[in-house]
């Protein structure tokens, strides 16, 4: 079982990595830079959340080989 | 004749993105003599989207724009398909939206009221750009994979690819792309793309028939 903080943690670090130049388009309404996407899952706002959880689907499906 | 409708709104710059992908759509279909109608700008608006889909009753809807879970947005954010109200032009038709959410509730209302097949996304879609080149999308590196997982759905639709070969296609691309990604010699930056391109192949879905085609 995959603790959920640890996924959380786990995304964190990897949007503190990238590189600063990329911005995510996401929704009608979101246009994020990696501070922005940093505090969304920091937060866990609803975003933040499904970003968490998204990792987790990513995490699964990388060891099914995609 | 079977016809090709396109609808592609400019009014910011990430259905600007759309826009520009929905090109290189247009040059394939013009390649192929595909009849098609290319509702750019303002003229994404619900006044004529109506009039053409019950009019001229195209084979193949594509929408960009944004939207949610009961509607499909043109432009300016104009709503130009809500469920329980018009969903029903989609009758016989095969519809695929780039737009947030559609396919959760939309799509499926729209399958119960006669749509063939209807392709989007059961969550937000999702891209990533280039900050350095939102003046040309089509120079943006980033956001070309998400043009690439995205345009062949169309291409292949319009190839005569059913609905369930032609998403299939598209996320065999996604796990290729996200393979190509994951070598030690990929570009800086392609790394983190990866997890977005298996946001929008997670999300991506269809309803309706697996074998109606174009």
């Amino acid at each position: 079982m995959v603790d959920y903080e640890e996924i959380k943690k786990l995304v964190l670090i990897r949007l503190e990595a990238m590189p600063p130049d990329i911005k995510v388009s996401i929704g009608s309404e979101k246009d994020l830079s990696r501070e922005e996407l940093f505090r969304e899952v920091k937060n866990e706002t609803e975003l933040g959340k499904l970003i968490i959880k998204m990792q987790l689907e990513y995490l699964r499906s990388m060891k099914k080989g995609f | 004749m079977k016809k090709f409708l396109i609808t592609r709104p400019t009014h910011e710059i990430r259905v600007t993105y759309l826009f520009h992908w929905g090109k290189e759509i247009l040059e394939f279909a013009k390649k192929k003599s595909i009849n098609f109608t290319d509702f750019k700008n303002g003229k994404a608006n619900r006044k004529d989207v109506e009039k053409y889909l019950k009019k001229q009753n195209p084979r193949l809807v594509l929408f960009n724009g944004h939207g949610n879970t009961s509607m499909i947005c043109g432009h300016d954010d104009e709503p130009l398909i809500i469920s329980n109200e018009n969903e029903d032009l989609l009758n016989s038709k095969i519809t695929y939206a780039i737009v947030c959410d559609a396919a959760k509730k939309l799509g499926k209302n729209a399958v119960k009221k006669g749509c063939d097949a209807f392709i989007g996304y059961e969550g937000p879609f999702g891209f990533v750009r280039d900050a350095s080149r939102e003046c040309n999308p089509f120079k943006d590196k980033f956001a070309e994979p998400f043009k690439e997982i995205s345009n062949i759905i169309v291409t292949s639709l319009l190839k005569g690819d059913s609905v369930e070969e032609s998403v299939e296609k598209s996320k065999h691309l996604t796990s290729e792309l996200i393979k190509k990604y994951s070598t030690s010699d990929a570009e800086p930056g392609f790394k983190d793309i990866r997890f977005w391109l298996f946001w929008d192949k997670f999300f991506l879905n269809f309803i309706g028939d697996p074998t109606a085609k174009f």
